[in-house]
C-alpha cells in the first residue's frame, strides 16, 4: 500500500526535470568526488613513503671533504675523525647518538655468482671494501648477522639500491647476469679473496639489504676478527717528526713511530693536519687510531634539523644530503595534495551548489503540486523523501564510480610503481575510505536540508 | 469534534460587504454529527470560511476553536494529521493534478477510509466509472467535480466541508452525489458544512446559515 503510494506520489512529483542541470551538476560531482577521494589517497600514499623515508634519513652519515688532486690525495691515507672532532660532532644540536664506521685495512676482492654455485655461469668481479657499524644504527638486524671466528659464511649488507643497480643496470646489459629478487641475491654465493700473494679466500653472502646505510657491511666482530688476521700497515696514517721547529725525515708510520728511538718531548702531527703537533708519548699514549673512522653515522632528533646541517658545513664535513631532498619530497607531496584538495573542493562545492539549487528549483516547480499534497494531508517529510530518494539515484552512483576509477587508477599506478622496483600497498587505504564515506554524508546531509527546506517553505 | 466560532471577520472582506451575517461577527457552534449548509452569494466568504475551519488561512480576527482549542496554535503536524483522517475538504477548484489519471488521483490520498464503498462502484454511481483510467485534464468539469467529490469521500473524517459540491452537476448526477455524501456522513457519523450559491440544495441539512 505504502509502496503503490509512493509510486503514486513519485508520478504525481516527477514531471518537473532540470535534465541538463542536473547532467552539468553531476559531472562536476564526478570530477569534484574523484579528485577529493585521489587527493586523500596520495596524501596517505605520500605520508607512507616520507615517513618511511623520514624515518630513515634521521640518519645522516657525515664525511670529511676530498679536496684537491690526485697526488695530494696520494700522499694523504684518510680523512679519519680524530677523538675531539667526534667528540665536537656529538655536541652539535640535534644529535642524539653517533657511531663510527670501522673499515677493512687490506685488500678485498669478491666473486659473486648469481647462477646460485660457485663455479656456475660468469662470476661478477668486484675490488670492494668492508665496514661495520654498531649494530643500533642498523635498519634491520638478521638472524645471521652473528658471527664468530667459526662461522664458515660471513654475512653482508649491502644498500638495497646496489640491488637495484644491479637489476635495472647490470643485468639488463649482460645476458650472463639475471635480475635478481631480494630472495635470490641472498641465495648467491660470494667468494671472498682477502689479502694478496696468496690471497685468503673465504665465502660470504648477502643477509639483508639496507635502505638506511650507504655501505658494504659485515659485522663488527668479523670486521675486528679480520683486520688483526689480515690487516697490515699500508691501511696506517702516517706522522710527520718535528725537530727544531722543522719536520725531520719522510712521515712515519704509527708502527714505526713506536719503534722510534727519540725524546718522548718530541713532536708529531698526523700527515693530514701538521699544524696539530702533539708529544710523541701523548700519541702512544693515546694510542691516535692508525685507522679512526672516516665516516660518521649520526641520529637527529629532527631530520630537517637545518641548525646541525649549517655547522656540519662550517665543520668543512659532507653529509648525504638525502634528508633534505626527502624534505623537499614531503613537501611537493604536501603541495600537491593541497593543490588537488583545492581544486577538488572547488568543483565539489560547484557542484553541490549546482546540485542543491537544481534540486531547490525541481522543488519549487512541482509546488503547486506539493501544496495540494500537503492539503491532501500528506506529509513535508513524505514529500521530501521523493527528492531525496531521486537526488539519492543520482549521487550514489556518481559516488561509486569516483571510487572504482580511483581504485582502477591505483591498481595501475601500483603495478607502475613496482616495475620501478617501488612498494606501494595495493587499494585504497582506510583514510581514503573514511573520506570518502565522510564526504559522501556531508553532501547527502546538505543536499537533504536542502530539498527539505524548500518544501516546507511551500507548505 | 466541535467547532465554534468567536467573532470571526475575515481581513480581505470588507465588514461592510459581509455583514449582517449568521457567521461573520457572531458565535456560532457546529455539532459533530449535524449537516449545516452555509448560503451566500458570491463573494461573501464562502469558501474563505471553509479555508480557515481547514487551516488553510489565518488571515481574520476573531476566534475559531476545535474541540475548545483555537486553531490558530495548531503545529504544522497536527494539521497534516487533522487533514489526513479527521477533516475532509471538496476545494471548489477541486485541486486534482492534471497530468494524471483518475484512478491515480481517487488513489492519491494519505489514508483511505476502511469502512468506504469500493471507488470503482462510487465512480459507476456518478457515471464516471469508464473514464477511471483516462487523464483528469481530458476530462469535462463536471466529471472532474464528481471525480473530487468522490476523493474527498474515500479518505477518512469527522468533519467533511463541501465547497459547492453540485456546482457543475446536472440534477440526475447533484441528487446521486448527494445521497452518496448522505451515506458517507452516516457511516462516518460526521458533521457537514456544505456551502451552496442557491437556497435549493438536493441534500437536506440539519440548519442552514445565512453568510
Amino acid at each position: 500500500m505504502r509502496n503503490r503510494l509512493s509510486r503514486l506520489l513519485e508520478r504525481c512529483l516527477g514531471q518537473k526535470s532540470q535534465r541538463q542541470e542536473l547532467w552539468a551538476a553531476s559531472l562536476g560531482c564526478l570530477v569534484g568526488s574523484c579528485l577529493i577521494i585521489s587527493a586523500i589517497q596520495i596524501y596517505s600514499d605520500t605520508r607512507m613513503f616520507t615517513d618511511k623515508a623520514i624515518q630513515a634519513s634521521s640518519f645522516v652519515t657525515l664525511n670529511k671533504k676530498i679536496e684537491g688532486g690526485i697526488l695530494l690525495n696520494l700522499t694523504q691515507q684518510n680523512k679519519a675523525f680524530s677523538t675531539e672532532e667526534i667528540e665536537r660532532v656529538k655536541q652539535l644540536p640535534g644529535v642524539v647518538d653517533i657511531g663510527g664506521f670501522s673499515r677493512n685495512q687490506f685488500p678485498v676482492t669478491v666473486h659473486i655468482w648469481p647462477g646460485g654455485k660457485v663455479g656456475l655461469g660468469a662470476a661478477a668481479r668486484a675490488d670492494l671494501f668492508f665496514e661495520s657499524i654498531p649494530n643500533r644504527f642498523l635498519d634491520q638486524l638478521p638472524d645471521a648477522w652473528q658471527w664468530d671466528s667459526k662461522e664458515l659464511i660471513v654475512p653482508i649488507m649491502v644498500p638495497k639500491f646496489y640491488l637495484d643497480l644491479w637489476n635495472f643496470g647490470l643485468a639488463p646489459s649482460r645476458s650472463e647476469y639475471p635480475a635478481l629478487s631480494p630472495d635470490a641475491a641472498s641465495s648467491m654465493p660470494i667468494e671472498i679473496f682477502i689479502g694478496d700473494n696468496p690471497p685468503t679466500r673465504l665465502l660470504g653472502r648477502f643477509v639483508a639489504f639496507s635502505k638506511r646505510i650507504n655501505s658494504v657491511l659485515v659485522p663488527a666482530s668479523f670486521l675486528e676478527w679480520a683486520n688483526s688476521k689480515f690487516g697490515g700497515e699500508e691501511a696506517e696514517t702516517y706522522f710527520f717528526v718535528w725537530a727544531n721547529g722543522t719536520i725531520e725525515g719522510p712521515p712515519l708510520s704509527f708502527s714505526q713511530l713506536r719503534e722510534l728511538n727519540k725524546d718522548e718531548n718530541t713532536l708529531v702531527s698526523p700527515i693530514e693536519q701538521p699544524s696539530e703537533k702533539i708529544r710523541l708519548s701523548d700519541a702512544l699514549k693515546e694510542g691516535i687510531s692508525p685507522a679512526g673512522p672516516a665516516r660518521l653515522i649520526v641520529r637527529l632528533e629532527n631530520s630537517d634539523d637545518q641548525e646541525f646541517f649549517k655547522s656540519v658545513e662550517s665543520l668543512g664535513y659532507e653529509t648525504n644530503r638525502e634528508v633534505t631532498h626527502q624534505g623537499w619530497v614531503h613537501k611537493g607531496a604536501n603541495l600537491l595534495t593541497l593543490v588537488l584538495t583545492a581544486i577538488g573542493s572547488v568543483l565539489s562545492l560547484l557542484s553541490l551548489a549546482t546540485f542543491s539549487s537544481s534540486f531547490r528549483l525541481l522543488v519549487l516547480q512541482s509546488g503547486e503540486s506539493i501544496r495540494d499534497l500537503v492539503l491532501l494531508g500528506f506529509s513535508p517529510t513524505e514529500i521530501s523523501r521523493i527528492f531525496i530518494v531521486r537526488f539519492t539515484a543520482i549521487f550514489v552512483p556518481i559516488w561509486a564510480i569516483s571510487l572504482l576509477v580511483i581504485y582502477m587508477a591505483k591498481f595501475f599506478l601500483v603495478k607502475y610503481a613496482d616495475a620501478y622496483g617501488l612498494f606501494l600497498e595495493a587499494g585504497l587505504g582506510w583514510p581514503t575510505w573514511g573520506g570518502a564515506f565522510l564526504y559522501s554524508a556531508l553532501f547527502v546531509w546538505i543536499n537533504q536540508r536542502v530539498i527539505r527546506g524548500a518544501v516546507s517553505s511551500l507548505s | 469534534m466541535n467547532i465554534s466560532l468567536q467573532k470571526i471577520i475575515p481581513h480581505p472582506l470588507a465588514p461592510s460587504l459581509i455583514l449582517p451575517s449568521d457567521v461573520w461577527g457572531e458565535e456560532v457552534s457546529f455539532t459533530c454529527g449535524t449537516s449545516t449548509l452555509l448560503e451566500a452569494q458570491s463573494g461573501k466568504g464562502k469558501s474563505t470560511l471553509l479555508h480557515i475551519l481547514y487551516g488553510m488561512r489565518r488571515d481574520f480576527d476573531g476566534f475559531c476553536l476545535l474541540n475548545g482549542k483555537d486553531i490558530s496554535s495548531l503545529r504544522e503536524t497536527k494539521w497534516q494529521h487533522l487533514r489526513s483522517c479527521k477533516v475532509s475538504l471538496l476545494f471548489q477548484d477541486l485541486r486534482l493534478f492534471k497530468h494524471m489519471s483518475l484512478r491515480e488521483n481517487l488513489h492519491l490520498v494519505p489514508e483511505t477510509d476502511p469502512q468506504a464503498p469500493p471507488l470503482e462502484e462510487m465512480c459507476e454511481r456518478l457515471q464516471i466509472g469508464h473514464l477511471l483510467d483516462r487523464p483528469v485534464h481530458t476530462l469535462s468539469l463536471g466529471q472532474r467535480q464528481r471525480a473530487a467529490l468522490i476523493r474527498s469521500l474515500t479518505k477518512p473524517f469527522q468533519w467533511l466541508f463541501l465547497d459547492e459540491p453540485f456546482s457543475h452537476l446536472d440534477e440526475a448526477n447533484a441528487s446521486e452525489a448527494a445521497l452518496l455524501i448522505q451515506e458517507s456522513k452516516e457511516r462516518n457519523q460526521a458533521g457537514l458544512l456544505l456551502t451552496s450559491l442557491q437556497a435549493e440544495c438536493p441534500l437536506a441539512c440539519d440548519r442552514s446559515l445565512q453568510l
